[in-house]
């Protein structure tokens, strides 16, 4: 994604000039990330998608401000989290991250034993409980960077803070997550 | 990268978020039906000003209906005729506009103020 600067500008400049072909493209090619980015916010599919709707329909409309040659995906993700936590304000409601560890275990270029697979998902399933056991800040501040690999810039535009705020909420974060998996800590 | 960072990474592929809906072709949806009316008015805007150029042009060309409109305007052409004595019309507006004859020493006296 983060490898085609050269296409990235060559579509924003056709979007801006009016080509509703090179919007749809960007449309596509960033609606995973929005969505999921708004997910992480809201907590809810319903929610998620009509934020990143309207953020994509927002990011058109204000498509010529947008200043060529800037990275596309951070400006459009701070849009769509924008409209997410509208959403999550409206409904009155916590975002509640509520992530689970897919069905299928992922599978490596050996065929690893079944005990090797019911370890890994334990220690999956393990980490992800304890994530979901943080503060709402601390696991969409985790969310952001790590499980949806979003770089600095981009989890500071998500969480609309400040870089060094989004380090500073990191370290925090992990600090309370490796507390969590401390044994004696939980049950 | 600690270990726990790159723990979290890994477990980032595996969290099963709910499928990504079709965003594009609700967007294009609404993206498209913003702009249509815009293109629609000036499309209707354009043929109008064409249609209103032709019947202007083509009732200007005729020179009665040309005269009828520039009079009716107020803007209408002058038209200079000479003539051995001025209309009855003209003459007694004339009489209204200019005063009785005056002599040198009656411009030439001091204004009194009324």
């Amino acid at each position: 994604m983060e490898g085609r600067p050269h296409e990235e500008e060559d579509l924003v400049e056709r979007a801006q000039r009016g080509d509703t072909r090179a919007y749809e493209a960007m449309v596509e090619r960033y609606q995973g990330i929005a969505f999921r980015v708004a997910y992480v916010v809201t907590g809810s599919a319903a929610d998620a998608e009509e934020a990143a709707q309207d953020a994509f329909v927002k990011a058109h409309r204000a498509l010529r401000r947008f200043r060529t040659g800037e990275p596309f995906r951070p400006w459009l993700l701070r849009i769509v989290a924008n409209e997410a936590r509208n959403r999550r304000r409206s409904a009155g409601r916590r975002a509640a991250l509520t992530v689970r560890v897919a069905a299928e275990e992922s599978s490596g270029d050996a065929a690893p034993s079944p005990e090797a697979v019911l370890l890994a998902g334990e220690q999956r399933r393990a980490l992800l409980q304890a994530v979901n056991a943080l503060r709402p800040e601390d696991q969409q501040v985790i969310a952001c960077r790590y499980l949806l690999d979003l770089s600095e810039d981009e989890t500071a535009a998500a969480l609309d803070l400040p870089r060094g705020t989004v380090k500073s909420r990191l370290s925090r974060a992990l600090g309370r997550l490796r507390a969590e998996l401390e044994p004696g800590d939980h049950d | 990268m600690t270990e726990l960072e790159r723990q979290l990474r890994e477990l980032g592929a595996e969290v099963a978020y709910p499928s990504t809906p079709d965003i594009a072709a609700a967007v294009m949806a609404r993206v498209g039906a913003g702009r249509q009316p815009l293109l629609a008015s000036r499309r209707v805007l354009a043929l109008g000003l064409a249609i209103a150029t032709v019947a202007i042009g083509a009732v200007m060309a005729v020179p009665q209906a040309r005269t009828a409109i520039l009079d009716w305007l107020g803007v209408g052409g002058v038209e200079i005729r000479l003539v051995d004595e001025l209309p009855e019309i003209l003459r007694a507006q004339r009489c209204r506009l200019v005063s009785a004859p005056r002599s040198s020493a009656w411009a030439g006296r001091p204004a009194t103020g009324s």
